[in-house]
């Protein structure tokens, strides 16, 4: 019997096929690695709102310049260093430009029908305990809850090790739940 | 289990990622910890919420970024790069000669770091400034926070300074017994000055802007990475020790101890911390420390990173034009800011 296995394609090979021409080959990427620049995009930038902006940009980049990739396996850290620098060049515009323009909108954000899940100020309160945790907490917490809550394939996405990952997670939702109780307390 | 179990053992528990049964049985009939555990839990289905509800719009943004994409990708090197390329290995073949040659002469980090800056047109960066300040009699310790971000441009005239814009924020956290730490806002203000000519300070706390003379030299002195360009652009410094090499934002750096003691400006400072991009010699992180004193009751320290060299800057950055709306008049001299309102002040909060 003829094994009808599928193995899905690597890394490489879809990168590959992206610069013959296969642009679902580069959404392919998009699939996998979507997830992992969000988390550094709102990490590192602090922006929740220009979280999606900040990911279509990086892939936008990314798709530019793929020709230049070396190494094609490792097409994931590619894409995190794109990510940090436009959350970078944001954070800085964010700060520089902060008197001169309101808040940066995101079409697809906003795009969905369904009423958001918890009121707005909720939202701006948790993100803002999120915003004074360190970066690598923040990552930490964006990368697991971008993930599905899988915090094995976060760790994986990171690429730190899983038990290294475990602590930062726990340490940072702990510290979560301090500033909320501070917060009640006052 | 009699003892409780730490917060981070009770998020494991939540998140499933121990099968500690004994941690799970004591949250469930210790009172402290099965409230710890329901902040924690709220914590996590809000945080689920709102990630959920980003990565629900997958869909749609892939498609959107399907359009976005290029009718075609280039998979050639752009045409100037391979008229680089051709220019790179006369290059490289001339360089290697001249190692061959003049091997034991090799640039040190040094003459590197100092060949880079030279061709340094333009600077982005964020400068934090961190003072702490110990208990006194009856005055708590509390740390003086201010995070800048400047944009400069080099000068086309070498005897100017160039393009300045800085924008300040500047908070206290006082640290009090009472456990509160709430930041309080003391400065929000920007600072233009267009090379060589004068600039404006604009107050947003206040609503005033305020028109300031051409810079001079001693106005850069509490923007240590323009110090540090100045004074390497006039082959100051020395590298005192190597600090090999870290990872900074993913990225390989290497890192080197300078000392500027032939520079009078760097006399407040200690040996600086570089840590340079081994492709660019250009930093992508300092650190500055004054120098210690005994007589000096607080601790200052910078980190200049989110580092970007040599890209364009919008020229509206440096227009001086007031905002709509605003009073021109002198700025409100507050005690506790009166030393560090302006990015180009000195030393900052020493009162």
């Amino acid at each position: 019997m003829v094994s009808m296995e599928h193995t899905a394609p690597t890394d490489a090979e879809l990168v590959a096929a992206a610069l013959a021409g296969d642009r679902a080959a580069f959404g392919q990427l998009y699939d996998r690695h979507a997830r992992r620049v969000r988390a550094v995009v709102a990490a590192v930038s602090g922006d929740w709102s220009a979280v999606e902006d900040m990911t279509q940009e990086c892939f936008l980049r990314a798709y530019r310049k793929l020709h230049m990739l070396r190494d094609r396996d490792r097409v994931g850290a590619w894409l995190t260093g794109f990510a940090r620098q436009i959350a970078r060049e944001r954070r800085r515009t964010l700060h520089r430009d902060r008197h001169e323009f309101g808040a940066a909108t995101d079409d697809v954000a906003n795009c969905s029908d369904s009423p958001p899940p918890f009121e707005h100020d909720q939202i701006e309160q948790i993100l803002d305990r999120v915003s004074q945790l360190p970066e690598d907490e923040r990552l930490a917490i964006h990368a697991y809850f971008f993930t599905d809550q899988d915090a094995n394939a976060a760790a994986q996405q990171l690429e730190i090790s899983r038990s290294g990952y475990y602590a930062l997670l726990q340490r940072a939702i702990a510290r979560l739940a301090v500033q909320s109780r501070s917060e009640a307390t006052k | 289990m009699t003892r409780c179990p730490t917060p981070e053992q009770l998020v494991a528990a939540s998140l499933g990622l121990t099968d500690d049964a004994q941690v799970v049985e004591h949250a469930k009939t210790c009172p402290t910890c099965a409230r710890t555990r329901a902040e924690q839990s709220d914590a996590i289905e809000r945080l689920a919420a709102i990630h959920q509800q980003l990565n629900s719009h997958h869909e749609a943004a892939r498609a959107k970024l399907l359009d976005r994409l290029p009718a075609t990708i280039d998979r050639h090197p752009p045409r100037s790069l391979r008229r680089w390329a051709a220019a790179a290995l006369a290059a490289a073949a001339l360089l290697l000669l001249a190692f061959v040659a003049l091997a034991p002469n090799r640039l040190s980090a040094m003459e590197r770091i100092a060949t880079a800056v030279h061709k340094v047109t333009s600077l982005s960066c964020r400068i934090e400034r961190t003072t702490n300040y110990p208990p006194a009699d009856e005055t708590p310790s509390r740390t003086h926070h201010d995070e800048r971000f400047i944009d400069w441009r080099a000068p086309t005239n070498p005897d100017q300074f160039g393009d300045l814009r800085g924008t300040t924020t500047i908070t206290t956290v006082h640290h009090l017994p009472t456990g509160d730490a709430s930041p309080k806002p003391l400065v929000d203000l920007v600072e233009i000055h267009p090379s060589g000519q004068p600039g404006i300070l604009i107050d947003y706390l206040a609503q005033r802007f305020h028109p300031v003379p051409p810079l001079v030299a001693s106005d850069l002195n509490s923007t240590p990475p323009l110090l540090w360009l100045q004074a390497v652009r006039g082959q100051a410094g020395q590298i005192i020790r190597d600090l090999g090499n870290r990872k900074i934002h993913g990225r390989r750096a290497r890192g080197y101890e300078m000392s500027f003691t032939d520079r009078p400006e760097f006399k407040d400072f200690g040996p600086v911390e570089v840590w340079l991009d081994p492709e660019t010699d250009l930093p992508v992180e300092f650190r500055f420390r004054h120098a210690a004193a005994d007589d000096r009751a607080f601790d200052t320290a910078w980190t200049v990173s989110d580092i970007e060299w040599n890209h364009e800057l919008d020229p509206k950055l440096f227009d001086t034009t007031p905002p709509a709306g605003y009073e021109d008049g002198k700025l409100p001299v507050d005690e506790t800011t009166q030393s560090s309102d302006s990015p180009h002040s000195g030393k900052g909060d020493q009162n």
